[in-house]
């Protein structure tokens, strides 16, 4: 019986172990390739094996960390019709008792209990707990806009793996890792946003400068500047190849076009032709091969990593020269097209037609009137103010059929068809693909630019070579900690000692393992927890191997005294463990950032600790000790 | 078998109004303290700007705070705990809210200052005072909480009277740290806290496995007197408490050496913590059981 349970046992050991090596492995691999050897690899598999991979904290890899705040008295104060000195006293005793755990909207609502909140803003008839959930609203939008325009900025600004989230109701977290010059990052995330309407080209416009385009990079003066760039381009020829076999591949959605028969007009680009492509990048790299044609929408596509080539190309000033002065070629959001992130390219007007303050409203709406694929489907509403809708009508009887595109921040964020004069400066906007969508557009529109009353409340950079060096202090103290730990228990403890080694090694690739299974971030603060817990992993066996020891002393067989330890030393050991873990998860609820790091490690620790102290050292017990014959233990 | 203690005998609880008595006086000294000399926060908790430079040329401590002062900026100049003593890291604070501006301000000083000193910026902070405020109720709120759990845990597990003892043994722990801090003036960061609330376990941690052995003693001993049995427990337990006493600290000190100066001031709370837990296990946690059973002992037979 014993017997059997113990392979039961062992199975499940052998599980646990085989699963936390299938979550180590990419993070192993990782720190196996370096840094270079990742750069090789394919951008998909560069990718998961980012996400699959123990992420370093900032302060270990370098980088940056911004916590951005909406001042919620500032956007009241600025949504307030007639702020008079009345209205702005209240408001600076609101703002005298905010503390941590105090809500804005509780106080301020206790503060003006006794005015008429409907004088500041609204409608007459509003009471005041109507207004101010108005006001909530107003304030949740103001978060969530800012988050779409730092998402924009971001995607596409070449950063690796940003990350910005929203933190509580009205704080944002901006993530930046690996910025090297964190200057040009905060002016990034800091400038005023601007939001602008711009004529699309038409196509067959947008065709001839790209032919000139793609004549100069062709030609004998090659843009690409200096010789770093002229390796680079031999490089880049390299890699179209490749992905031209990947797009030919999934050419359902996608078809790649060939300098010789590319025309962005000729929609229906056959797969012969996606057959060619292959052969004409061979040649050298003409501007035409980084762009793909995408045959259902007429557009022109730029795939992520020919973006920053495209960049390059179109900036260089040999091509500034061949497009018109009034023109400009701007890139869309990265959407996905088949299996893979493209971005439109668009050459516009570079005189904006309108700018976001034209707009006086936008909401979103279900189509009711709609036909067929369109009934049903989210679409943005919008009114522009008076002299805005005058504008609006000329523009649009003047360009019927013409794309405009909703430009932030030089990046086209859609560009909707124009179907008809809209005379009266309600518009609508159709195609959405989500609710979700259509709430993002409808609020950027609403609100134009990243509103002033979002601000920075926290900064924190770190430096590329400092992060390396804590990383490696932090390793070798780990490191340094199992060494002595080691040996500790093997002197004291003799081969008993070997079997909480063993679990101790044990516990400690569990716990990065788990790391790596949460997707967790590993901090500075997280390995001084992977520290202490491998000073406290030893504790639940100390607590049996000297139980086992008093067992001996009074004269028990060696089977007695091990069966009695365990039994005898559980108790101790979850009680003990447990207190801790309570401690660890208010920890982890408290703590913001590095805390939850050194927190969530000590948890699973605390847990890998229970299985392997309990569980792992009792099967190498029963396994290495012949109970029957033994008469002494090695303890 | 190699042993430190293989039976101790050792009197820990004869004397316990004076450890009491001791520990009662550290606690009121440290809220003194506490209160009148406050604590060295840092700008986790104040506010402010925080830059870590490192030069090529070696810098001295004077030039840097006169070349800040010429430009208006009272900062606090020191030196990090580095691999090169003869040209170590520096560490600038400025504390205060009005911090808009403030880093490029000092970058800019320094580069006109010193401008063949190399000098690179190895990592900045800037965090409103808002922020901080908000990180310190959060840390009472989190005290409190852990609290009323193991309360919680400890009645259930055990009896409502080792609650109290255990929460009063870690409350403990946690002012003696905070008297380490307030009267040597040590920064006092976020990590500081943290392992502050990390105490919180671990001091817990090393009481319930003394509390688990009186529990057991308790019922085996029935009919001895309620300090010898205590006393009992204590010195069976010794040996575990020491064993893993010595790994924890071990691990702590290497931490205070090899792990770099961002954890230096995390690990020496931590350090503190672990030396006054393993004490108060001891010499405070379980003597309140003592005082408590004969006090009530006393109650019962005056009623009788």
């Amino acid at each position: 019986m014993e017997q059997h349970n113990n392979k039961l046992r062992w199975i499940i050991f052998a599980v646990i172990m085989a699963v936390a090596a299938w979550k180590l492995y990419p993070t192993a691999r990782m720190a196996v390739l370096g840094d270079e050897g990742l750069k090789a690899l394919d951008p998909k598999e560069q990718v998961d094996l980012r996400t699959k991979a123990i992420k370093r904290g900032l302060d270990l890899q370098g980088g940056m960390h911004m916590v951005l705040e909406v001042d919620l008295v500032e956007l009241v104060r600025g949504l307030a019709r007639t702020p008079d000195s009345r209205f702005n006293e209240r408001l600076v005793r609101v703002e005298a008792q905010l503390g941590a755990n105090t809500d804005f909207w509780e106080v301020f609502s206790k503060e003006f209990k006794d005015i008429q909140l409907s004088e500041y803003f609204g409608e007459r008839k509003q009471g005041n707990s109507e207004i101010i959930s108005v006001l909530k609203a107003q304030a949740d939008d103001a978060v969530d806009n800012s988050l779409t325009i730092l998402r924009n900025r971001v995607d596409g600004s070449g950063l690796q793996e940003p990350s910005i989230t929203k933190q509580g109701q009205r704080r944002i977290v901006v993530e930046l890792a690996g910025v090297n010059d964190p200057e040009a990052a905060r002016r990034m995330i800091g400038k005023t946003a601007l939001l602008e309407f711009k004529l699309v080209d038409e196509a067959a416009r947008t065709n001839q400068v790209l032919e000139a385009v793609n004549a100069v990079v062709k030609g004998e003066k090659v843009t690409l500047p200096v010789d770093s760039a002229a390796q680079d381009s031999t490089k880049l020829a390299a890699q179209t190849d490749t992905t031209t076999a990947k797009a030919a591949a999934d050419a359902k959605a996608v078809a790649k076009t060939d300098s010789a028969t590319f025309d962005p007009l000729a929609a229906k680009t056959d797969t012969a032709s996606v057959a060619a492509a292959g052969d004409s990048t061979r040649k050298a790299a003409t501007f035409f091969e980084l762009l793909t044609i995408f045959q259902g929408r007429n557009a022109l596509l730029v795939s992520e990593e020919n973006r920053p080539k495209v960049q390059a190309i179109l900036a260089s000033p040999e091509v500034q020269e061949v497009i018109p002065p009034t023109k400009e070629f701007l890139l869309g959001k990265m959407e996905m097209v088949g299996e893979k992130p493209y971005a439109e390219l668009f050459l516009l007007d570079k005189e904006a037609l309108l700018t976001g303050k034209a707009l006086e409203s936008a909401g979103v709406n279900i189509n009711q009137g709609g036909q067929g694929a369109n009934a049903g489907a989210a679409i943005v509403e919008l009114s522009m103010t008076r002299e805005g809708a005058r504008r609006f009508a000329r523009i649009t009887g003047d360009n019927v059929n013409r794309r405009l595109a909703i430009v932030l921040d030089d990046k086209v964020f859609m560009a909707p068809n124009i179907r008809s004069k809209i005379p009266n400066g309600r518009a609508i906007i159709e195609g959405m693909e989500s609710i979700e969508e259509a709430k993002e557009l409808a609020n950027l529109l609403k609100h134009g630019a990243l509103p002033s009353t979002v601000k920075p409340v926290e900064e924190r950079t770190v430096g590329p070579s400092l992060g390396a060096e804590s990383l490696q202090k932090g390793a070798l103290s780990a490191l340094l900690a199992t060494l002595f730990t080691v040996l500790f228990m093997i002197v004291y403890y003799k081969l008993s000692g070997v079997n909480a080694i063993i679990a101790m090694v044990a516990n400690i690739f569990l716990m990065i393992a788990a790391l790596a299974g949460f997707h967790a971030t590993l901090t500075l603060p997280g390995i001084a927890g992977i520290v202490l817990t491998i000073g406290m992993a030893v504790d639940a066996n100390i607590l049996i191997l000297e139980r086992i020891r008093e067992e001996l002393r009074r004269g028990r067989t060696v089977r007695a005294a091990v069966d009695a330890g365990y039994t005898n030393a559980m108790s101790a050991i979850i009680d003990s463990n447990v207190t801790t873990l309570i401690a660890g998860v208010v920890l982890y609820q408290f703590g913001s950032g590095p805390i939850r790091g050194f927190a969530l490690t000590l948890m699973i620790g605390l847990v890998a600790n229970l299985y392997t102290a309990i569980i792992l050292t009792r099967l190498l017990f029963d396994r290495f000790t012949n109970y029957d014959r033994a008469t002494r233990l090695s303890i | 078998m190699l042993e430190f203690f293989s039976t101790p005998n050792i009197d820990f609880v004869g004397k316990r109004k004076v450890w009491i008595g001791f520990s009662l006086t550290l606690l009121v000294v440290s809220i003194l303290l506490g209160f009148t000399r406050g604590f060295n926060k840092n700008i986790d908790f104040t506010g402010g700007t925080e830059i870590q430079y490192r030069f090529t040329q070696p810098m001295t401590e004077g030039d840097l705070r006169g070349a800040l002062e010429n430009a208006g900026i009272s900062a606090e100049v020191t030196t990090l705990r580095s691999t090169n003593a003869a040209n170590p890291d520096w560490m600038l604070k400025i504390q205060g809210s009005e911090q808009d501006g403030m880093k490029e301000k000092v970058m800019g000083t320094i580069r006109t200052a010193f401008p063949q000193s190399g000098d690179s910026v190895l990592a900045a902070h800037t965090i409103g005072a808002r922020v901080g405020k908000e990180l310190k109720t959060g840390a009472i709120w989190s005290t409190i909480w852990v609290s009323i759990l193991l309360i919680i845990y400890v009645t259930v597990r055990f009896e409502f009277i080792y609650s109290v003892g255990a929460i009063i043994a870690t409350l403990h722990d946690v002012f003696v740290v905070l008297l380490f801090f307030s009267l040597f003036q040590w920064e006092f960061s976020l990590s500081v806290l943290a392992a502050i609330l990390t105490l919180v376990g671990y001091s817990i941690n090393d009481t319930i496995v003394v509390y688990d052995r009186i529990r057991e003693q308790v019922k085996k001993q029935k009919g001895q007197p309620y300090a010898k049995v205590v006393n009992d427990a204590i010195n069976q337990t010794l040996s575990r408490t020491i064993l893993t006493g010595t790994t924890t600290i071990v691990s702590v000190i290497i931490l205070i050496f090899f792990g770099g100066p961002s954890l230096t001031a995390m690990a020496v709370a931590l350090l503190i913590g672990i030396l006054t837990g393993t004490y108060s296990s001891v010499f405070i946690a379980a003597p309140i059981l003592i005082e408590w059973h004969d006090r009530r002992a006393a109650k019962l037979a005056l009623s009788k």
